[in-house]
């Protein structure tokens, strides 16, 4: 048995993956070979330091941090599904004002009249105006749930 | 405490007080391992935050084909491979975090240091993959299985890596052995 083969088996030995015969082989050589002896003896302290050594202490604050985090993620969600029909309103208020807007008039910035009979009112506003006071209230409201859900979205 | 499959099944159904348990459980060990990727205490703690994070969110996807601690670890591990590879110069000093010497000559003085920080030392020291097998094979219970399960290596390569650093340390403890050894036997 040469030097690294010697050092490989006494190495398997501790971790108790040899076989049986080379338990046996060992344990008789441990008997008649000081040396061998010695080896054994030192790579044991060895092992047994790592065995002590492997594990270290996370700091106290990281189970309060992770679960803080959850939380956070929880409320997320939560608010991210409590404010989807928001979005949603907004934009199909969007849609239905695109809709609104003759193609013809949508660059225009005079005052057009819009039928908005359907609300039982008769409205005249620019459509330039309402679109960028749409414009504006979609940015706001996102600005509103960006700020609701805690993070930065929009910067 | 809850069995594993009581605390896989409450896992599953966000319960809060379960995940608590769980990183309880397993904190100390994904962070052993992410320590000795990453190298750097602010970095392994941050990692292991985002090592939970994706615990929580896709525990619903274990599927029981290894044990919970070693799907635990494989994520761990790959979230530490990606923070290396996201910042590869470390800035802190894990040895002083350690409450071990910072001087990194450990030829020079480990005369003065016990075995344990000895070897704490020269596992740091370690190159990020031989540092976190040697730390899966003693936390893992020496099953090269679970080492395998974790880190996607091969068993040989596993086994090359653990006996080469387990050689380089008992070279390096060479001068420790002969001065300290009548004191240990």
């Amino acid at each position: 048995m040469n030097e690294q083969n010697r050092e490989e088996t006494l190495w398997k030995y501790l971790d108790g993956s040899c076989s049986e015969a080379e338990v046996i082989d060992i344990e008789n050589r441990l008997k008649t070979d000081t040396s061998f002896a010695q080896e054994l003896a030192q790579l044991k302290m060895l092992d047994q330091s790592l065995t002590q050594t492997v594990l270290q202490t996370a700091p106290d604050h990281l189970c309060s941090s992770i679960l803080a985090k959850v939380m956070q993620k929880k409320s997320i969600e939560h608010a991210t599904f409590r404010y989807v029909p928001i979005v949603i309103l907004t934009l199909l208020l969007l849609l239905v004002t695109i809709y609104l807007v003759p193609e013809s008039t949508a660059t225009q910035s005079t005052l057009i009249p819009t039928d908005w009979s359907f609300l039982e009112v008769n409205l005249q506003i620019s459509h330039s105006y309402m679109v960028y006071i749409l414009g504006a209230i979609a940015a706001v409201s996102l600005v509103w749930l960006d700020l609701v859900l805690g993070r930065k979205l929009l910067v | 405490m809850l069995d594993e499959d009581r605390l896989i099944s409450l896992l599953i159904s966000k319960d809060h007080k379960a995940f608590e348990q769980l990183i309880n459980m397993y904190k100390d060990y994904v962070y052993s391992v992410i320590l000795s990727i990453v190298k750097d205490v602010h970095q392994a703690e941050e990692a292991t935050q985002d090592t939970f994070m994706k615990v929580f969110k896709s525990i619903g996807s274990f599927n029981k084909e290894s044990k919970l601690s070693t799907w635990i670890y494989r994520i761990g591990y790959r979230t530490g491979l990606d923070y290396l590879k996201k910042k590869k110069h470390y800035t802190t000093d894990v040895a002083e975090h350690l409450n071990i010497s910072s001087s990194v000559d450990i030829e020079k003085d480990f005369h003065q240091q016990s075995l344990l920080e000895f070897v704490t030392k020269f596992i740091i020291q370690l190159p990020a993959e031989e540092s976190s097998v040697m730390k899966l094979f003693y936390l893992q219970q020496r099953s090269i299985k679970e080492v395998q399960a974790a880190t996607g290596l091969t068993e040989t390569n596993i086994k090359t890596k653990l006996f080469r650093s387990r050689k380089s340390l008992r070279l390096k403890a060479k001068d420790f052995f002969n001065q300290e050894i009548d004191l240990f036997l």
